[in-house]
């Protein structure tokens, strides 16, 4: 596995009156950890469904290791096969399928003739993904029996079979405790030392200044800080805006 | 100049009853974010109960409309309560619609029990004469319904803008979950708001009658109406409805003066493609597209779990032979209901595909039949083509039908592929009965049968052997496909399609080739229908066929394949072997989908497989070469 960059160059998404995501560039660079913070409401989420595809940029370009993403191109599954996976705010399990099929899935990122390629070796490869993670016992349990945090894990799965080259996290601590926070931290940063470029968003400062090397703080749908984490902690802008705030 | 204002007026005047349907749909939507299916029940309901009102129990119009309309309330309020309520957080939208298409069904069935399929009409109220103005007739009734349509519009404004409970109907189209956080009591509302449209449509119904007639024929069209108003208009906007109403009966009455009848409900079909697929949001809501396309998927999806598989080649052993056998064991007509049996299954394997495996729900299955029936048939006829070519004509031409169909609603929600696969059986049913070379309602006769190579499938025994071999091929086939990572990616995609897509899945190409096969086997079925009934006619492969379909896959498993063919058959050899059974199939049918949903979403055969599965965990598990010794106590 190795990552690739993720720019985004000053994209802009409205709904109705609303501008949601307003000029906003960006770039993670590869293997490196990107973490995007802000108050509620600021455009994290938007911002990560435009890098996903989910939302076409009213404006704006996105570029996926120099591959230039274009008007049509800008879906989901496509992005999904250039190599970018990401995660959702609460976890999202097919609940008609069972865990080792729910992670099986995430071999699709692809195009068609790998995918099918994969296919033979694929059982081996989830059983140990689900192993290592601690999920083997519960393979051929519906995957919504799993508590919430299992979940998070069957997700976390089924995106590394992807075989990612940029990883999105949207709010990958919420609803975890400290320890299990502190294994997600780790976790992390051996996806970085595998050269996987890693974008999360969350509100738990402490994970996001803890593993970030560059952090990226939003307001009302724009950009107004960014840099490594010390820098922007002491911008005043994200105090004012944020931390202040917020504490 | 002349028969233009006649046209407006019939225009403005069905247009104020399509209205008043449109705003009912308006309120079910943005009070619980579902389509209303009976709506159109309710407006048949009001007409007929406000004609037996004045021609049976003898009641002065005015308390005749007020009953009649105090009725179908109740009932609406009553089907809220135990059918939606209990199910609103529980079910999928998907399978939502099916409990609301099961309850019109129910309706219908129920309606043609006791008005059966007649139409009814009255003399305009008040006995007034028709208006006449320069060379303009106005009917009178005309007055009274765009009357009614300017009451109730001045009503709803009122209540929605002045009145509390107005203004928080409006907070929960809004935000639902903001509404209940601040202490809405959402659930009381939806239903106040459901049984409101029952009272519109019962309005509606009531006035309609002396202006056109009523049929409990028609509830299933006047549902079609009111969603494509709300097309028109736009989603969750009352104006909207009110506009997208009045624009479409001024389309329909323009058509119908000046082409034919059969031009305006066809021009309806086209008008709501034209909108699906320019302006998914409506005519008048300009640029702002609603936000909902990232939502989180909402509701449970029923979990079946795979057959043992040891079982399964039990159960496939053992049905080959049985079936390789049955008829040597000396059946006489009965062959004849097993194989309508068989020809039903071909069918419902392309629908459990799409709405077991793909979570789609289309109605459009019966019109692929009749695409490929129709087209089989007439080939053969008029041009004298062998008939293996018409049945590969038939095949394909459903096939071009459902690829035309499918790029139309490929890309939008659930909610619009419903909608236009219900205008496409509706659209299909009237071609057949309204055009000549179909041979109208009466149907197609002396069709031949199947012949290949001299062979002759003429028998109820040449051909059972035909379409059970079919069966065999699609049915196992379609299995063997789907065990694996396709339909694996195919239930992932039917619950939350985003996630799929984002985990690099093609979801539109999944959809494609699901409708285009499915459409496929649905053409072949119609097809050999038609060679071996050797007649066709509209009402063979019309709606009730599709509901017969869908109620057969959720009775027996969506998401099986071979669930879906036991409720088939349950569905087609009934009706088949007893009369009594024939008549009240639609009743059946209605209930059936309703209860099989709320109680047991898994169907018979999804529900006895987790029955199993639930076994097998709860017994003692032996690992290899492990010996087990009794102790003992």
């Amino acid at each position: 596995m190795s990552g690739c960059r993720l720019e985004a160059r000053q994209i802009s998404k409205s709904f109705g009156g609303v501008k949601a995501v307003d000029n906003v560039s960006l770039a993670a660079e590869e293997g490196s950890i990107t973490g995007i913070v802000g108050p509620n409401g600021a455009g994290k989420t938007t911002l990560l469904n435009l890098l996903t595809g989910v939302y076409a940029a009213d404006h704006g370009e996105l570029i996926v290791g120099g591959t230039t993403v274009a008007r049509g191109a800008w879906q989901p599954h496509k992005i999904a096969r250039l190599g970018v996976a990401r995660t959702f705010q609460s976890a999202r399990v097919f609940p008609n399928l069972n865990v080792f099929d729910n992670v099986l899935v995430g071999a699709e990122s692809g195009p068609g003739r790998t995918v099918r390629r994969r296919q033979a070796g694929l059982a081996a490869e989830v059983t140990a993904l689900l192993t290592a993670l601690g999920l083997a016992e519960r393979a051929q349990a519906p995957a919504t029996a799993l508590p919430a945090g299992s979940q998070k894990v069957v997700e976390l799965a089924r995106v590394l079979l992807a075989r990612p080259r940029v990883l999105l996290l949207d709010e990958p601590a919420s609803g975890l405790a400290e320890t299990e926070t502190a294994r997600l931290a780790d976790t992390l940063v051996a996806v970085r030392g595998m050269g996987i470029t890693v974008v999360i968003v969350d509100h738990n400062l402490r994970l996001v200044m803890g593993i970030c090397d560059q952090v990226v703080v939003m307001d009302a749908g724009r950009v107004i800080a960014a840099g490594d984490p010390a820098t922007v902690q002491a911008d005043p802008a994200v105090r004012a805006a944020y931390l202040g705030a917020s504490e | 100049m002349t028969t233009f204002a006649s046209i407006l007026i019939a225009g403005i005047s069905t247009g104020a009853i399509y209205a008043l349907i449109s705003l009912g749909f308006t309120l079910a939507f943005n009070s619980s974010g579902m389509l209303n299916l009976l709506q159109g029940g309710f407006v048949v309901l009001g007409g007929l109960l406000t004609y037996d009102g004045v021609n049976s129990w003898h009641l002065p119009l005015v308390v005749a409309i007020v009953v009649a309309t105090l009725l179908t309330t109740a009932i609406a309020a009553v089907f809220h309560l135990l059918v939606l309520r209990p199910n609103a957080r529980r079910l999928s939208p998907q399978n939502m619609l099916l409990v609301l298409l099961g309850g019109l069904i129910l309706l219908q069935g129920g309606g043609q029990q006791i008005w059966g399929d007649f139409a009814y009409s009255m003399r305009p109220f008040g006995d007034l004469e028709d208006f006449t103005v320069g060379s303009v007739t106005i009917p009178a009734q005309v007055v009274w319904i765009v009357g009614l349509g300017i009451v109730v519009c001045a009503a709803l404004t009122l209540f929605l803008s002045r009145t509390n409970t107005g203004r928080a109907l409006r907070a929960i189209a809004q935000n639902p979950a903001g509404a209940r956080a601040v202490g809405l009591r959402v659930s009381a509302l939806a239903m106040l708001s459901f049984a409101a449209t029952g009272l519109l449509g019962a309005l509606a119904g009531a006035f309609l009658l002396p202006y056109l007639s009523v049929s409990m024929d028609d509830a299933a069209t006047y549902s079609l109406i009111g969603i494509i108003g709300i097309s028109l208009g736009g989603f969750g906007s009352y104006f909207g409805a009110v506009v997208g109403g009045v624009v479409l009966g001024i389309i329909e009455a323009l058509a119908t003066g000046y082409l034919s009848s059969l031009y305006g409900e066809s021009l309806e079909l086209v008008a709501l493609i034209i909108i699906l697929v320019l302006r998914p949001e409506g005519l008048l809501r300009g640029a702002s597209r609603v936000r909902s396309d990232t939502g989180e998927p909402v509701g449970t999806v029923h979990y079946v779990e795979h057959a043992p598989r040891l079982l399964g080649r039990a159960v496939f052993a053992v049905l080959v032979v049985a079936g390789a056998i049955l008829p040597l064991l000396g059946f006489g007509d009965e062959l004849r209901d097993i194989n309508l049996v068989g020809i039903t299954a071909l069918a419902l394997i392309g629908m459990d595909i799409l709405m077991g495996y793909l979570g789609m729900v289309s109605l459009g299955q019966s019109a692929f039949m009749a695409v490929g029936g129709y087209m089989a048939a007439l080939t053969v006829l008029h041009l004298g083509i062998p008939t293996l070519l018409g049945l590969l004509i038939g095949v394909g031409s459903a096939v071009v039908v459902a690829y035309v169909f499918s790029v139309v609603t490929v890309r939008l929600a659930p909610y619009y592929m419903a909608t236009v696969s219900l205008a496409l059986v509706l659209l299909a049913q009237d071609l057949g009965g309204e055009l000549n070379i179909t041979g109208g309602t009466a149907g197609l006769l002396d069709i031949p049968s199947l012949s290949v190579a001299g062979f002759s499938f003429d028998t109820d025994f040449r051909f059972y052997y035909l379409i059970w071999a079919l069966v065999a091929i699609f049915g196992f086939g379609s299995f063997w496909v789907l065990r694996g990572r396709t339909g694996r990616i195919m239930k992932a995609i039917s619950f939350d399609p985003i996630a799929a897509a984002s985990l690099g899945v093609d979801v539109r190409r999944y959809r494609h080739y699901a409708l285009l096969y499915a459409a496929a086997l649905a053409g072949l079925a119609g097809a050999l229908y038609a060679f071996y009934i050797n007649f066709l006619a509209p009402s063979e492969v019309g709606l009730s066929e599709s509901f017969t379909l869908i109620v057969a896959c959720v009775l027996g498993g969506a998401g099986t394949l071979l669930g879906p063919m036991i409720g088939g058959a349950f569905f087609t050899y009934l009706p088949a072997i007893s009369q009594g059974f024939q008549q009240w199939t639609t009743v059946v049918e209605g209930v059936l989908v309703i209860a099989v949903l709320s109680l047991a979403p898994s169907g018979l055969l999804g529900s006895a497989l987790n029955g199993i599965a639930r076994l097998r965990r709860m017994a003692p598990q032996r690992k290899k070469g492990e010996v087990r010794v009794r102790v003992p106590a």
